[in-house]
């Protein structure tokens, strides 16, 4: 076989194009039923390849590829609400300020993009353990303070706010 | 804004000694802090190479969640509802855990420095005789290689200051033209035929004060070699120069036990004092751009953040007297 035959043969069957290829339309449309605009089905769409390529080893073993795409889509556009409502609670607590806080729109995606991500390390955690954590390293309270807030004794507290710290700085980051 | 560290890969480490690092920070947190916590806390930093790396960590990612507007972004995540059901994916999150997860371990900057063939610790100074006969002086919390070749005479900053009294190469001969003297950074190369010069590792550039002779910098990504002499200074990144001004000593300030500090950014500063301060210092990223001038007894670090308080608009707070933050000072 001629080496161009033999290149185009290989991308041919590599898995991954071919699931794209057959599926692409069909997980855009499940996309677009769900947020209701083309261009974020499309982004959307995209993202959810970007994580198959994650992990291309499974990917010809898949019995339903469509069961597997509609998986990774779900945990995509999960994230996608969450931003979108991380990004609303911090406009509005940004307009709640007593005074204008200064706020380049550079640094405002930066801030949204850690919001994002502590909020994904924060995942799992029971509310009162989340708000320890926040209060504690985020606003800066004593930890008595904190305890006061969540109504709890300063050694429940501490035990909270230690749990939270571990998870939030040891977790192994998922994309 | 300063990067945060979230998004770096956590170092990967047992859950015991996570657990412990969240909790001495809960304890150093603690108002009043217990009586002897500062003993204890620094005897677990030393009792394993994997503590001092965890609170490495803890420390990174201190400083990441400074650099957040405190009221907005804690009010942020708190009126949020806590987040539904994402268990769904956890099959495939698990999938993901994979790849890298070792990989980020030894990028932490004490376990580099553990690793170097030449290293510091808080407020200790050496000083070497490399085996051209230039001398190497290392600052406080340092860390360096020596890869030395028949080619070539090069040194590795991983961390902290080196002065540098270069000796000829002894190599040289007929028909042999000598090696330069070369230290490398995390910006580029500084590359000398002959010179007494100091090279610092800052966290995003390079300080190079030349006290005799001449160098050449070399940023990693300039094509240009920029020439820098004798009473002169210079910070550069991978780009190229960012800004040079005449230099008045004759010999790094910590050498003689001064910090020594020309219009210098208050980051780079305290990067240079917490090599010299008992228990952890860590700052706000929002104070790190003012500039500060001045020479400061190293001895007496306190002293100096007292004297940092009084000068800019920043408000230096003890933990327990073991661990101190410079934030902006508040109304």
């Amino acid at each position: 076989m001629p080496d161009a035959a033999k290149a185009a043969a290989t991308i041919d069957a590599c898995p991954v194009d071919q699931l794209y290829r057959s599926h692409h339309g069909w997980l855009q449309s499940w996309l677009y039923k769900r947020l209701g605009s083309r261009p974020d089905a499309a982004d959307l769409a995209q993202d959810t390849f970007v994580r198959v390529l994650g992990h291309p080893a499974i990917v010809p073993e898949l019995a339903e590829p469509r069961a597997f795409l509609a998986t990774l889509a779900r945990r995509v556009l999960s994230n996608f609400h969450r931003r979108r409502q991380i990004e609303q609670a911090y406009l509005e607590a940004l307009a709640a300020q007593p005074e204008a806080v200064a706020c380049s729109p550079e640094d405002r995606a930066l801030v949204l993009e850690a919001l994002v991500e502590i909020d994904r390390l924060l995942d799992g955690l029971p509310g009162p353990v989340r708000r320890a954590f926040l209060l504690s390293q985020l606003d800066g309270l004593k930890q008595a303070e904190v305890a006061a807030r969540l109504g709890v004794s300063l050694p429940t507290a501490k035990r909270y706010i230690a749990r939270a710290v571990q998870q939030c700085f040891f977790a192994v980051s998922r994309p | 804004m300063a990067s945060l560290p979230f998004f770096a890969q956590a170092p990967d480490l047992p859950d015991s000694v996570c657990r412990q690092a969240a909790q001495w920070l809960v304890e150093l947190q603690a108002e009043p802090a217990a009586p002897g916590i500062e003993a204890r806390w620094r005897a677990w930093r030393a009792a394993d190479p994997l503590h001092e790396r965890a609170w490495q960590r803890v420390e990174a990612c201190l400083r990441g969640l400074d650099s957040l507007p405190p009221r907005v972004a804690a009010g942020a995540l708190s009126a949020l509802p806590a987040p539904g059901r994402r268990r769904a994916a956890k099959a495939l999150a698990v999938l993901a855990l994979g790849a890298g997860s070792g990989a980020a371990v030894m990028q932490t900057s004490a376990g580099r420095r553990w690793r170097a063939d030449h290293h510091t610790a808080t407020a200790q100074h050496r000083r070497l005789r490399l085996a051209d006969d230039s001398l190497v002086t290392l600052d406080a919390g340092s860390a360096m290689d020596v890869l030395f070749t028949d080619a070539r005479r090069r040194l590795r900053l991983v961390e902290g200051e080196i002065f540098v009294e270069s000796a000829p190469d002894p190599l040289a001969g007929p028909g042999r033209t000598p090696r330069p003297l070369e230290v490398l950074t995390k910006q580029g190369l500084v590359r000398t035929a002959g010179a007494r010069f100091s090279v610092r590792q800052l966290r995003d550039s390079t300080l190079v004060c030349v006290f005799n002779g001449a160098v050449e910098l070399c940023p990693a990504e300039s094509a240009v070699a920029l020439p820098l002499h004798g009473g002169q200074q210079a910070y550069f990144d991978r780009a190229g120069l960012q800004r040079s001004q005449a230099l008045a000593q004759r010999a790094p300030g910590w050498t003689h036990g001064m910090l020594v500090a020309d219009d210098m950014r208050l980051g780079d500063f305290l990067d240079m004092l917490a090599a010299y301060h008992r228990g952890g210092l860590s700052w706000s990223s929002r104070v790190e751009d003012l500039r500060i001038s001045g020479t400061y007894p190293l001895a007496d670090t306190e002293a100096v953040l007292r004297a940092v308080q009084a000068l800019l608009p920043v408000q230096v707070r003890g933990y327990a007297g073991l661990w101190t933050r410079v934030g902006p000072r508040r109304a």
